[in-house]
């Protein structure tokens, strides 16, 4: 294991106008080369958590914040969102809110432009990232022309363009089919191995099971459990209505 | 509404910031013209559609909301103003006469600029405003502003869809809130989801 990418320390946070917690108390820290998979009902804290890793949660997204997120021992709330992107890249949930320029290879090179990288050279970044996702046939086509899947692939290829050592993702393949999901995960292993740190929200335990090294179930804004992949198995993600995965066969034992 | 068109005529390759210089004093000469030149400036404006590739009839057609501009003034003018004008020898009304002139005006007036807008790429458009001077945070927020026309366009036609299937029709509201819900999600997550990508609208 590597240095600590992310530390949380008693990190609590509730939305503007709303008395329940979106996160409460919550203390975790991530280790670098890990893939963490963050589980739990809806509405129990689990963007929030994702968001609090990269500074959203306070800074953009406003609210009652307390207690203190850390970034490779760096105070979160002290960064910059372009020191903090260099750091930290986020996949949201819906690549329709987040895609925006005209083409795929644009849009892929946006983060890198915004560090102040060379057109030339953030554009030759952008179309390794792309090949990397399988969409090179693709690269100059407008986004809005791509399917729901492909679209996702896009939004993965602009976190792995910017080359930072944690990538979050917020339900990654919500909206993928079954062996374009199976693509994105095995990317995501091959990124730990690299050493990179993944942190992603998922409903689907199977996927789960079969990739992450770390599972950590939430419900209320609390961290409910938080240990190896055979959480998925103890009982408690029934209890909190999601399903377990198919079968203990495909558990992962790293 | 105002999206881009791709295509790779001589107006689109034209660089945006001539197309904006030349825009600009169209549209000068235009506005300080005499009314009687609204022809002529039209012919123009539908030549120049030609030249870009572009069906002037499909877009006025599809963009049948934007016709209310020239029109309400127009029909104004035609109603209410009193008078006659000497044509060619002959007397005819001057609501008539001035109402149509001020519909041909106020048409190329409008459709223009649309032009542009449909022939060059958001982020030309965004690199020719900040080269006239224009602030780094508005010329962003004016390029992103035309890529999300496409975005908010899809969402009207899957809610007018949404909307008919469920028996609901010609009802304003049932089809702007959810439009509007949804534009206001895509901006906030679209902001979220720059900051992340090291944005910084101030930066040089």
């Amino acid at each position: 294991m590597q240095k600590e990418a992310i530390r949380l320390h008693d990190v609590s946070f509730s939305y503007p106008g709303r008395q329940q917690k979106a996160l409460d108390r919550v203390s975790l820290s991530f280790q670098g080369g890990e893939f963490v998979g963050i589980i739990g009902p809806v509405g129990s804290g689990k963007t929030t958590l994702l968001c609090c890793c990269n500074g959203l949660v306070p800074k953009e997204i406003r609210g009652k914040f307390s207690g203190k997120a850390e970034l490779f021992g760096k105070d979160i709330a002290k960064m910059g969102f372009p020191e903090i992107s260099r750091a930290c890249s986020m996949v949201f949930q819906d690549p329709n809110d987040q895609i925006f320029n005209l083409t795929v290879e644009e849009e892929v090179a946006f983060g890198l432009l915004n560090r102040g990288m060379p057109r030339e050279e953030a554009l030759a970044a952008a179309r390794k990232a792309v090949e990397r996702v399988g969409l090179l046939e693709r690269l100059h086509d407008d986004p809005s022309d791509l399917s729901s899947g492909q679209k996702q692939k896009v939004a993965i290829a602009c976190a792995l363009a910017a080359d930072s050592r944690i990538i979050l993702l917020d339900e990654p393949v919500s909206s993928l089919d079954w062996r374009s999901s199976q693509e994105v995960y095995a990317l995501l292993d091959a990124l730990v191995r690299e050493g990179k740190t993944v942190i992603a929200t998922e409903q689907d335990t199977c996927l789960l099971s079969k990739h992450a090294t770390r599972i950590i179930v939430m419900d209320d804004g609390r961290v409910k459990k938080d240990g190896g992949v055979e959480v998925l198995t103890s009982g408690l993600i029934e209890k909190l209505g999601l399903r377990p995965p198919a079968g203990t066969a495909c558990l992962n034992t790293r | 509404m105002l999206g881009y068109v791709k295509k790779k005529s001589p107006v689109h390759l034209l660089d945006a910031r001539a197309k904006l210089a030349l825009l600009a004093l169209f549209m000068l000469a235009q506005i300080f013209a005499p009314l009687g030149y609204a022809p002529l400036f039209l012919a123009l404006t539908l030549a120049l559609y030609a030249l870009a590739r572009i069906d002037f009839f499909e877009v006025v057609k599809s963009r049948r909301v934007l016709l209310l501009i020239p029109l309400i003034p127009s029909l104004l003018r035609l109603l209410f103003e009193k008078g006659s004008v000497e044509i060619a020898g002959m007397l005819l009304p001057a609501g008539m006469v001035n109402g149509s002139l001020n519909f041909i005006f106020l048409c190329s007036l409008v459709y223009t600029p649309l032009l542009f807008a449909l022939s060059t790429a958001p982020s030309q458009i965004s690199s020719a405003l900040r080269f006239y001077g224009m602030p780094r945070r508005w010329a962003f927020i004016f390029s992103v502003a035309f890529v999300s026309v496409a975005y908010i366009r899809k969402k009207a036609e899957r809610t007018i869809a949404a909307q008919r299937a469920r028996g609901c029709r010609q009802n304003a509201l049932a089809l702007m809130l959810p439009v509007l819900h949804s534009c206001f999600r895509r901006a906030r997550t679209l902001s979220y989801s720059m900051a992340s990508r090291g944005f910084d609208a101030d930066a040089a």
